[in-house]
């Protein structure tokens, strides 16, 4: 009797340190991909996917996945904003990065997406339950009114240009691309094509023009708390539909959201960090009730086991520990790099970035992605150097998105 | 050099939707009116199309009768009748 109690401890010890061991793996794995210019989740959890088999106890595979997307959401803009090299979730995340970059504050742009991220948790704790049941019943009118929403949020961006011909080219091009680049069976189609479009544009520009980075402040953020609250609200909106509608991703969730309402740099920098946590966090909830994924993280978890509410318990329990370890450890790494970002030469970096993007490129897309992200690269170039503001260049997700959701 | 760009964008544009029209895949759309599965082939059926779209997997499909999908793939010809060789579906629905 006293050996049976005694070995169902031992059981539940081994399990524990297995559980345990494997969430750390999760945070260590995402954080790798986070730093790693370019590399994005759903290609890691694609990459991983033989490896989860072979793990006996699919708790422990579902905790390694859960903590390793959602420490991704919070690590992965350090390379967007001091590198200008994104992943498809963070692409946007460059702009403004960048502009705080230059002025010694990119740290401050870190922490601002963090706020975003940390808000991310507690909003989809909140939210969940609640789209759960209103989603469902207003589904198919959504289904019908998005892509005109999207055209009324295209022709809004294009509005806003002063060089509104040239702007519409651009926005043209960068969705004739977007086809084109969906079109061609491809592995990671979306890694030329935001890479190109945002990251490598951006790298080349700095490059010629010999940017020098200025020693970057560690400093406290100072955002009064209503700033926050727009972003939140927004977020609590907008993201969850990217957990039910295929095709909506945290890039397009951002686009909408911003064109709602007017968001300066600050708040947009916490609505990217924001809809990129909540739309990783539902898409586990959405899974679980009606066993669809959205996100890779989400597919590879659905490919392992059927999810149950048991396992439910463990991803809200992963999502919140985990963002409890991301939010000290994002802030650690912004830290490194601030203080040695202008120790190295800022070209020798962009030039080290914008190889190891062509490698990546080659490795995962094969040679038709490398004539991807070239096309994007200059196209995204033509947008800098007209002064056409980045943001069209999203035309290359919103047009293949409204095809799809055209109700024709 | 904008102009240089934007010209080169615009061929390297043409050339990659050239490239799509040529290796892409085809595509069927539709709503589901039924699915058997038989030893890894699994065969669907939709509403409107005559053609079966036929599945070489031994997963079980996260489909059901009903939804609307698109099914990616080739067209081929077995026994004289044409069936849809899948690679991907896509469904439509979430309820």
């Amino acid at each position: 009797m006293h050996n049976k109690k005694y070995n169902r401890y031992k059981a539940f010890y081994k399990i524990m340190i297995e559980i345990i061991i494997f969430f750390l793996l999760g945070i260590l794995a995402g954080t790798i991909a986070g730093l790693l210019p370019g590399i994005h989740t759903n290609l890691v959890s694609a990459l991983l996917l033989p490896l989860f088999f072979s793990i006996q106890n699919p708790v422990s595979a579902i905790i390694f996945i859960t903590s390793m997307a959602l420490t991704n959401t919070f690590i992965d803009f350090i390379p967007s904003i001091y590198l200008s090299a994104p992943d498809e979730d963070t692409a946007l995340g460059v702009m403004p990065g960048h502009k705080f970059l230059l002025r010694g504050y990119a740290h401050q742009a870190v922490l601002l997406t963090l706020i975003g991220s940390s808000l991310a948790v507690i909003i989809s704790l909140i939210i969940t339950p609640l789209f759960i049941l209103i989603i469902p019943k207003i589904y198919s009118f959504i289904n019908r009114m998005l892509s005109f929403l999207l055209i009324w949020i295209s022709i809004f961006l294009l509005s806003k240009e002063k060089q509104k011909i040239m702007a519409a080219i651009i926005f043209i091009l960068a969705g004739f691309l977007g086809l084109a680049s969906l079109n061609i069976p491809i592995n990671q189609p979306l890694l030329p094509l935001l890479t190109g479009l945002f990251g490598s544009s951006a790298l080349i520009c700095s490059i010629k023009q010999k940017t020098k980075i200025p020693e970057q402040k560690i400093s406290r953020i100072s955002i009064d708390k209503k700033q926050i609250l727009k972003p939140a609200f927004l977020t609590a909106i907008i993201s969850p539909l990217c957990s039910f509608f295929p095709g909506l991703g945290s890039s397009q969730a951002a686009i909408i959201a911003s064109s709602i309402s007017k968001l300066s740099r600050k708040q947009f920098l916490i609505l990217l960090g924001s809809i990129n946590t909540v739309v990783i966090s539902v898409s586990f909830i959405t899974l679980f009730l009606i066993n669809k994924s959205r996100t890779g993280a989400a597919a590879a978890i659905q490919q392992i086991i059927q999810l149950t509410s048991a396992h439910v318990i463990y991803i809200i329990i992963t999502i919140i520990l985990a963002s409890a370890v991301s939010i000290p450890l994002t802030i650690f790494l912004s830290k490194f790099f601030a203080k040695n970002i202008n120790k190295m030469s800022y070209t020798a970096i962009s030039i080290i970035i914008l190889i190891f993007l062509t490698i990546i490129t080659i490795i995962f897309s094969g040679f038709l992605g490398l004539l991807i992200f070239i096309t994007a690269t200059a196209l995204g170039l033509v947008a800098i150097f007209t002064q056409i503001r980045r943001t069209n260049l999203m035309g290359s997700l919103l047009i293949p998105t409204i095809i799809i959701y055209l109700p024709i | 050099m904008k102009k240089v760009l934007l010209i080169i964008s615009i061929i390297l544009i043409l050339i990659l939707l050239f490239i799509s029209q040529i290796i892409k895949q085809e595509k069927i759309r539709g709503k589901i009116i039924s699915i058997s599965y038989n030893n890894n082939i699994i065969i669907i059926n939709l509403e409107n199309n005559q053609t079966p779209i036929i599945i070489f997997t031994s997963q079980l499909l996260n489909i059901k009768k009903g939804e609307n999908i698109t099914a990616f793939g080739n067209f081929e010809n077995y026994k004289n009748q044409p069936q849809f060789i899948a690679d991907k579906i896509i469904s439509h629905q979430t309820k």
